[in-house]
């Protein structure tokens, strides 16, 4: 059969097809995919899903500012909420858009024909992240609407009340438990990363710690302690069956070490094509566009352990402060004559970081390197800096953020221990974590005295504010263990400046501080100075507002109790 | 559309919703005549327009003060300066527990009517519950010009006045700080040691003392003389020796004076750092041949 005739018959015959059948105007818009494509095309469905990952997954958190960690930015104000000056409209994580989004995901794939395991995948990976939405949501406001389905916009009443704490922590436990039945064992190759079964059982554990918390758990009810008990250990010896487990290498190297043992739940950037910028973190001779970010406070720098795991004691002065103390201090704090902070700038300078004030009062950050001003505390954060990059290239920071890392699975199972009253597997949590952080072992308790159950809660509040400083847990503790108290105490946050005794060679470059530290007086400072920069939070910081706008919108919302009149008790 | 809850999550197709109200009237006279050599004429015009939002999405259970149905498209809403707090004295003379955003008053700081709070009624508490509507109208409500001019023997003047009234504005001047210009205005700033100042203290902690309100609220009316020409045209046998057509001298200005209760920068700018309209004076000769 001649090839050409053939082509022409074809194409006469789909001519009159074409014309008899279909509208020539109503053609598929190919730059466009319909949304039952999606549905019927695993990679389209992936990228579904894939959006969903950048609606929720945290990045790299600067926000020391929010508690004692660090002051704000500005060094001179409180944020609104330490101060006690926040309305309802300060605290605004709303993400219904978003949980829209994944609500459409679990319907379609209810319907849809692709394959089975793929689909639960999906799934698994959906129900993962309303369950983080709505726990997260959950722990600002104590309660929310639960809206699981995609409302159609001519439904009669779309409006659907809070639901209280208990019913908001019973639903996302609902979600992981399911996610954890569906999703795999664990992602491999350019999947890795992806929420898999270890995570989802590990923020369970997050979840029903808080909810067997104070905050949520004011009777102490302890039912609630159990269950955090339960999925905490359950996660545990998940993860470590899995291979996971406290990192063995230098604390510091967490963070650069990637994919390493304590990685559970991970943001990972790499460059190019996924960096965040680390401009906030880094003294004003190293950064560029913003500055003043997470200068570690002196309450924080004083918690941390001495080598031999005792408590480092203020009264014997700041001298030798920074001698003999635990990996941990070396890895998140960078001080006067530091050999830990070898960014890009000063491995060029050839210069450690020396930060003092001369014998005519001049800094050493801008006689040496040529700013000063931003360090408010005399500290900066050490922890989880690109060392690697420089002003220039300051928004091109690849160091992976670790949401969840294996410490923190552990800590919530020592934590729940010990409120069940299982004190020695609680201290045994406390023993691994500080041995790991190269505490010495002494008689065998890593320098841990106590041994009685409100003592170790204790030793908990203080090895959580060192272990994850700057890791964003500091803030939430806080109002999970009810102790607004912890920071009103400290009235506000403090600095130490040293100064250079008169007649001293002032140190600089590559020299010892060892050979130093005697050559300088050291003084104390109140880094919030104005009237009204105090922390004075209220209690009823334990539940924030809803924002007016979302109350104005729907008359059927309640606000919360001790906000603006409001009426909903999330623990009712 | 802010009438749905917003858990609802979707966003809906946009549609042609509002509906606003708009009227005025406009009238224009012109007149001309001379007075045997001198040739004279004189114009006015007058413009007045209001407008009133009779329909817009927002949300249903919202402030007074918030509800745009019925108001015109432009009013601003802040708060109702009272003094500022110049000595010890008037602070202790506030209810106990009394704060401005939150926080305790201060010296030197702006003070402002305690109208309302949650419960509708004053709470020793200035916050966003004392707001009110303070200006109807933050866009003219009236415009007008005036020109005249008259020419004899050789001499002309020409004269364009325009202006606007029935508004208000806000003052927008940043206490100083580090780095940035000062305005004349914050010269007269309280300290401890001038306590009848005009100002309040510029400390910029005081982040109250910027909130919209009264404080800062000012008349906007104004009548410019925009535009004037003097000019002299040279005598024909004078010029026609020389052998040109004409030849007219002339000074002009534009933007020349303002009339305002508005002094601070020019009341037509949107806020003080925007570019300035320029005063222009021109000398010049006209000559055709």
């Amino acid at each position: 059969m001649n090839i050409r005739n053939f082509t022409l018959k074809l194409f006469i015959l789909s001519v009159f097809v074409l014309t008899s059948c279909e509208d020539v105007f109503d053609k598929e818009n190919l730059n466009a995919v319909t949304p039952e494509d999606v549905w019927m095309d695993e990679g389209l469905a992936e990228a579904y899903v894939n959006n969903i990952y950048s609606l929720f997954m945290p990045g790299m958190p600067f926000s020391g500012g929010s508690s004692d960690e660090a002051p704000n930015s500005n060094g001179m104000t409180m944020q609104a909420l330490l101060k006690g000056t926040a309305d309802i409209n300060t605290v605004n994580y709303w993400p219904y858009e978003s949980i829209r989004k994944v609500n459409i995901l679990l319907e379609e794939l209810e319907n849809s024909e692709l394959d089975v395991e793929f689909k639960n995948n999906l799934k698994g990976q959906g129900l993962f992240f309303r369950a983080w939405a709505y726990f997260n949501m959950t722990k600002l406001y104590g309660g929310v609407p639960l809206i699981l389905r995609s409302q159609g916009i001519d439904e009669e009443e779309l409006s659907v009340p809070r639901s209280n704490a208990d019913a908001c922590f019973a639903q996302i436990v609902q979600d992981l438990d399911e996610a954890t039945s569906l999703l795999p064992d664990e992602w491999i190759g350019r999947d890795f990363g992806r929420i898999d079964k270890g995570i989802a059982m590990a923020f369970k554990g997050r979840v029903l710690l808080f909810a067997a918390s104070p905050q949520f758990n004011p009777s102490g009810d302890i039912a609630k302690w159990t269950d955090a008990y339960n999925a905490n250990k359950t996660a545990k010896e998940y993860l470590e069956s899995k291979g996971k487990g406290l990192f063995q290498g230098n604390f510091a190297d967490i963070w650069y070490q990637e994919q390493n043992e304590e990685v559970v739940m991970v943001n990972q950037y790499f460059n190019p094509g996924h960096t965040h910028n680390q401009n906030l973190l880094r003294p004003i001779w190293a950064t560029r566009d913003n500055v003043g970010f997470d200068r570690p406070a002196l309450n924080l720098v004083n918690a941390f352990p001495m080598k031999d795991g005792s408590p480092f004691d203020p009264s014997g002065g700041y001298g030798e402060f920074y001698k003999n103390r635990d990996d941990r201090f070396y890895a998140t704090i960078a001080y006067n004559g530091t050999t830990h902070y070898n960014i890009k700038e000063l491995v060029d300078r050839e210069s450690y970081l020396w930060m003092y004030e001369n014998e005519t009062g001049e800094h050493s950050e801008l006689l040496l390197y040529g700013g000063h001003g931003n360090d408010w505390t005399g500290f900066y954060r050490l922890k989880a800096v690109d060392k690697d990059i420089d002003a220039p290239s300051i928004d091109q920071a690849d160091v992976d953020w670790i949401e969840i890392r294996f410490t923190e699975v552990l800590m919530n199972y020592g934590e729940a221990a010990n409120e069940i009253g299982n004190g020695p597997e609680a201290l045994q949590v406390l023993y691994d974590v500080r041995g790991r952080a190269g505490i010495e072992a002494g008689s065998g308790n890593y320098g841990i005295t106590v041994t009685d159950q409100s003592g170790i809660r204790e030793a908990y509040i203080n090895e959580r504010f060192v272990e994850f400083a700057f890791e964003n847990k500091r803030w939430d503790d806080i109002r999970r263990w009810r102790r607004f108290d912890i920071l009103n105490d400290q009235v506000v946050h403090q600095g130490l400046l040293f100064k250079l005794n008169p007649g001293e060679v002032a140190p600089s470059g590559l020299d010892n501080i060892d050979d130093f530290w005697d050559k300088f007086s050291w003084e104390i400072f109140d880094v919030e100075t104005a009237a009204g920069e105090i922390f004075n939070i209220p209690d009823n910081y334990y539940f924030y507002g809803i924002p007016e706008s979302y109350i104005q919108q729907d008359a059927n919302l309640e606000q919360t109790v001790g906000w603006d009149g409001g009426t909903f008790d999330p623990l009712q | 559309m802010s009438e749905l809850p917003s858990t609802f999550g979707g966003s809906l197709p946009n549609v042609n919703y509002g509906e606003m109200k708009s009227s005025g009237f406009e009238f224009e006279v012109n007149y001309s005549n001379n007075i045997g050599d001198f040739n004279y004429y004189l114009g006015g015009n007058y413009g007045y327009a209001t407008n009133e939002v009779v329909k817009i999405s927002q949300g249903e259970n919202i402030r007074d003060y918030q509800n745009r149905i019925g108001r015109s498209w432009n009013y601003i809403v802040g708060y109702e300066y009272d003094d500022i707090l110049r000595t010890q004295a008037d602070i202790d003379a506030l209810p106990a527990g009394y704060t401005i955003g939150g926080q305790a008053p201060q010296l030197g700081q702006l003070n402002y009517k305690d109208i309302s709070g949650v419960d509708g009624v004053p709470d020793g508490k200035i916050d966003s519950w004392d707001q009110k509507v303070i200006a109807d109208y933050a866009a003219p409500t009236s415009t007008y010009g005036i020109r005249f001019g008259g020419e004899f023997k050789g001499f002309s003047v020409d004269a364009l006045f325009q202006g606007a009234g029935g508004y208000k504005k806000i003052l927008s001047v940043q206490p100083p700080y580090a780095w940035t210009r000062v305005y004349g205005i914050w010269e007269d700033y309280w300290s401890p040691d001038n306590i009848n100042s005009t100002m309040p203290s510029p400390d910029f902690n005081m982040g109250a003392n910027q909130w919209t309100s009264t404080f800062w609220l000012k008349d906007a009316d104004y009548l410019r003389l925009g535009y004037l020409n003097i000019g002299y045209s040279l005598p024909k046998d004078i010029i026609g020796q020389v052998g040109l057509d004409s030849a007219k001298l002339f000074v002009s200005g534009t933007n020349l004076f303002t009339w305002s209760e508005f002094k601070e920068y020019d009341v037509e700018l949107s806020s003080a750092g925007s570019y300035p309209n320029m005063k222009n004076y021109s000398l010049g000769v006209n000559i055709t041949f």
